[in-house]
């Protein structure tokens, strides 16, 4: 070969074709890989918006001693209408339970979830302190279910040797010759016991099935009420027994990345083929509230 | 005077080798980028996995005496159905230290394994409700 010579024109033909594979093997890997990353900045929005209502929910009902299933608080409070059991709301109270049961104080430390549609219609979940503050803490939220679980045996009743009375759950009741003038019910009663012939009986009904279990929505919602049923700030005395909060949370994309209502979608959206689709995601947060039995 | 050294192109063998440098540069770059995207992935299974075993652990911290055990679930802590693509194996064991009193350990690996994916592993611990 003439080392002055350039490429003959069956070299510069294979050398074009070569160069003509690989670009089109390279165009034809990109095109899929843009597509996906189209999706990538939403994708990690959706995670990151789901890992905040985790740690939002976890803090607030870790540190509960009350979990009650409505509104409370001084604008769109639930009792006044008569509403004791939601299963999109939850009000997490920090306030020791014995004293709330007794009906020796009202709430003041409260936190309230629930979903609010804004004025553009935007799903988001909101969180309120039971005054004036009723603010956004994640959007895009389209479902929240709040289950209960709670101890399947009714609370007993037991006399230290020193004549002080011990419960298993729920507020200590007086002794069975005194009456709590601060409540209607009778001489040695509570809430969650009565007095029979002389002796506590509970109030509450065992479930048959020991251990914790789900406490279904009616018994959360029928009485017997603490402190009674004539307080303004009352709640079912069943919700004493909870031992566990359920929350399932569901959060979409924003409209561009979802596509047409059904399983994998909520709300439909604008998402112009699969490809842009970014899935709703739904994430299960369980909580055992710590300060639940601190009354015990 | 044109110096016929300087004029010579390139030989097959050059643009050989050329052709093959922008195909390895180019997959390098592919490589690169969909790494990204599976690592993303792992980073949502990883989210999933922390959440189901903060979920067992609660579980077991409100249970009256847990045992040990293992099940495996979908993303939201349902039972995986049969043919599920992404599941979460979950095993949890209860070790006493003293009476009243045990060390809770739950683990939680996702199926199936990305490039980066990895066992979650949490520990608590657990007392009797008093009575």
């Amino acid at each position: 070969m003439d080392a002055g010579a350039a490429m003959t024109l069956p070299e510069l033909m294979v050398a074009a074709c070569i160069t003509t594979l690989v670009a089109g093997a390279a165009l034809t890997a990109v095109g899929p890989l843009q597509r996906g990353f189209a999706t990538q900045p939403e994708a990690a929005s959706l995670a990151q918006r789901t890992r905040v209502v985790a740690a939002f929910l976890s803090a607030d009902l870790r540190s509960a001693a009350l979990v009650l299933p409505i509104r409370v608080g001084d604008v769109g409070n639930d009792i006044p209408r008569g509403v004791f059991y939601r299963n999109d709301v939850f009000s997490a109270i920090g306030d020791p339970v014995e004293a709330l049961a007794r009906g020796l104080i009202v709430p003041a430390n409260i936190r309230t979830y629930h979903l609010k549609q804004d004025s553009e219609g935007v799903w988001q979940l909101m969180l309120y302190d039971g005054r004036a503050s009723d603010q956004p803490a994640v959007e895009d939220v389209v479902s929240l279910r709040v289950e209960y679980y709670g101890d399947a045996e009714p609370p007993t009743v037991t006399l230290t040797e020193h004549g002080d009375v011990r419960v298993t759950y729920g507020p200590v009741p007086p002794p069975l010759d005194l009456d709590d003038p601060a409540d209607s019910w009778a001489a040695g009663e509570n809430c969650t016991f009565a007095n029979v012939g002389g002796q506590y009986a509970p109030r509450l009904q065992g479930t048959g099935t020991p251990g914790i279990t789900l406490i279904s929505p009616a018994a959360l919602a029928d009485g017997p009420w603490c402190p009674d049923a004539s307080h303004a700030f009352r709640f079912d005395a069943d919700l004493l027994r909870v031992r566990r909060v359920r929350v399932q949370v569901r959060l979409q994309a924003s409209r561009p990345f979802r596509g047409l209502a059904g399983r994998l979608f909520t709300n439909s959206g604008s998402a112009s083929g699969p490809w842009r689709y970014v899935p709703d995601e739904t994430i299960t947060v369980d909580i055992a509230p710590r300060n639940i039995n601190v009354a015990r | 005077m044109r110096d016929a050294a300087a004029e010579r192109g390139f030989s097959l063998l050059e643009s050989l080798f050329a052709c093959a440098l922008l195909g390895t540069a180019l997959l390098s770059i592919g490589h690169v980028s969909s790494g990204a995207i599976v690592l993303m992935a792992d980073a949502r299974n990883r989210t999933l996995a922390t959440t189901l075993a903060v979920a067992k652990l609660e579980e077991l911290r409100s249970s009256i005496a847990p045992v040990d055990g293992a099940d495996t679930v979908d993303g939201r802590g349902e039972p995986a159905m049969a043919g599920t693509s992404h599941r979460f194996d979950r095993r949890w064991s209860v070790v006493a230290v003293a009476p009243g009193a045990a060390i809770l350990t739950v683990r939680v690996t996702p199926f199936p394994k990305g490039i980066a994916s990895r066992e979650v592993r949490m520990i608590g611990g657990w007392t009797p409700v008093r009575r």
